[in-house]
């Protein structure tokens, strides 16, 4: 099975932690989060269009710098844990001539992986996508590309997963595949996940939920202490939930009314 | 994508072949293997000498044209990037058509200006590019808008100065026939550190196919990477153009055809599409010296003409 790479001995006590971040673009404020700490397991981040998600995710992979503030991950700065880092856009950029195979190496770079085609085979095994092998990019549905990413992603064996907009574009039976594969994926590796979407209803299955609003962390902790109210104050419409099989579930109150 | 490996490694037969059709076939006739051995052991012959340093061009030309086609699209992420979108061959066909007005034919001064211009061409492109800054569509947009104002004044000069137009005319639409050995290898050499650069980052300038943010995330310096890779494809493609002329085609067919077969990984396909670059090129001269009965046709009527239907084929193939 895919095993993570492990970079750091004290790699259990791996944690991200952020402090007095702000980042101001064009003299507006994306971010502003005063403390956020999480360790190992399964994190969302909701929020509406704008609130940040992105920005903060690509800070914590180092894509972006941190405009002021503290960012570390296993107590380092992020670009100094790539290694460890799987990043996945909310949308792909790929060169549309690249072939599938293409798309996993290519995210090897840089990667203390030894056997590079032992691990892109596994990568497309895991994620299902064998019968999408040689095809181009170009020639790919918009969910088989997300697989093909999500393939890229884990074929690096990250310890620490910053998955942006996870679910998009794939269909229902993907999204609770792609959902099991990176939960299995996460409970075997002690890895670090983080997952920004906008399917709500997903929130009771992660270990931890925030909710970023124009930057502002408004909740974070547990799903079960997640309300209806939060998510009605950061979407600014109507969210019921319901309670199923002793699980919460939100939906946008105007599905039921 | 599997079982190339037997193409691949024909590729420098294939080469190789139409090296020695280069050195066996032109308008002065066939020479037989024997007396090509003879001359490559020390024996007189003006017309194999001749043929050596034409083909020996060809060969250069198409590598590099090959080379900076490819690395022009990986690096601008955009598979239909050739070497000439930056604005350098317009800039080096300026320069050229300069010094033919200014010095007449003289070989050298055509060379250096070509040379020149090209590389003003790509810095005023790479300069506008740093300046905006928002990623490869800036560039591109610079280097076409760039390589217009340089036509523009082309045809101005040409309409001025009509004793130069028929050199001009040969010139601008590429040829061969007049490489000489010392401009050769200057050329070879900038082709050589090109490639050379190509070759060491290849693994940065793979990462590029991925996206500006999936690159950075794993520690690619995206922009570093990009400028020093368009800086060394430009180099090897000024030197093609002040060479032999802007020929077009090659720079953008021998990629694709070699992506298209190959795959993308771009050590595979930097080399299979200079292969394909130098054998397209050396047949296109070889079709060229078949159909020169008036003096010389330029490279492009052939790359053109056979370039368009293929390029045609391959975006079927691509499903575009």
């Amino acid at each position: 099975m895919v095993r993570a790479v492990t970079s750091k001995d004290s790699y259990n006590d791996c944690r991200i932690s952020v402090e007095n971040l702000e980042v101001i673009v064009n003299r507006s404020r994306i971010i502003l989060i005063n403390k956020y700490t999480v360790g190992r397991g399964l994190h969302l981040i909701l929020g509406p269009n704008g609130a940040g998600k992105t920005t903060f995710l690509k800070i914590l992979s180092g894509i972006m710098p941190p405009g002021s503030g503290s960012v570390s991950v296993c107590g380092d700065k992020p670009r100094q844990v790539r290694d460890m880092i799987g990043y996945l856009p909310a949308l792909p950029e790929v060169d549309p001539l690249a072939t599938v195979e293409n798309v996993i190496e290519a995210g090897l770079y840089d990667s203390s992986i030894e056997d590079e085609s032992e691990a892109i085979n596994e990568a497309i095994r895991l994620v299902g996508i064998s019968q999408l092998v040689g095809r181009r990019f170009n020639t790919l549905s918009s969910g088989e590309q997300r697989l093909v990413c999500i393939a890229r992603v884990l074929a690096r064996r990250p310890r620490i997963l910053l998955l942006d907009e996870l679910f998009n574009f794939l269909d229902i039976s993907n999204k609770e595949r792609i959902f099991r594969i990176v939960r299995e994926y996460t409970v075997r590796n002690n890895a670090i996940t983080l997952v920004t979407t906008h399917e709500i209803y997903y929130a009771g299955l992660f270990d931890t939920v925030t909710v970023l609003r124009k930057g502002d962390i408004i909740f974070h902790g547990r799903p079960e202490n997640l309300g209806e109210k939060i998510l009605h104050s950061a979407y600014g419409i109507g969210i019921i939930s319901l309670r199923v099989k002793g699980k919460t579930l939100f939906l946008p109150r105007h599905l039921v009314e | 994508m599997k079982n190339n490996f037997f193409l691949l490694a024909i590729l420098p037969l294939i080469v190789l072949g139409l090296f020695l059709l280069g050195l066996s076939y032109g308008t002065t006739g066939i020479i037989g293997l024997r007396e090509i051995l003879d001359w490559v052991k020390g024996s007189d012959n003006g017309v194999l000498s001749y043929r050596f340093i034409r083909t020996l061009a060809a060969l250069v030309v198409g590598a590099a044209l090959g080379s900076a086609g490819l690395t022009y699209q990986f690096s601008l992420r955009n598979p239909l990037a050739d070497p000439y979108l930056l604005g350098v061959s317009t800039g080096s066909a300026f320069g050229v058509v300069l010094a033919l007005i200014t010095s007449g034919p003289s070989p050298g001064t055509v060379y250096l200006y070509g040379l020149i211009w090209g590389i003003v061409a790509f810095l005023i492109v790479a300069g506008i590019g740093a300046y905006v800054k928002s990623g490869p569509t800036s560039l591109i947009v610079a280097g076409v808008s760039i390589s217009y104002s340089f036509f523009g004044l082309i045809i101005i000069m040409i309409n001025m100065f009509p004793e130069a137009q028929m050199i001009s005319f040969t010139w601008l639409f590429g040829t061969v026939a007049y490489a000489l050995k010392t401009y050769l290898a200057v050329t070879a050499t900038l082709t050589i550190v090109s490639i050379s650069y190509m070759f060491l980052y290849r693994r940065s300038i793979y990462a590029l196919i991925l996206g500006d943010s999936t690159a950075k995330s794993m520690g690619v310096d995206v922009e570093k990477v990009r400028l020093y890779t368009i800086i060394f494809a430009s180099l090897s493609a000024v030197g093609a153009v002040a060479l032999a002329g802007p020929i077009g085609f090659i720079g953008l067919a021998a990629p694709w055809t070699a992506r298209l077969i190959f795959g993308s990984r771009f050590s595979t396909v930097l080399y299979a599409s200079i292969m394909l670059g130098m054998a397209s090129t050396v047949a296109s001269d070889l079709i060229v010296r078949a159909l020169s009965f008036n003096g010389e046709i330029p490279l492009t009527a052939v790359t053109a003409l056979f370039g368009g239907p293929l390029l045609f084929y391959l975006s079927r193939r691509t499903g575009w």
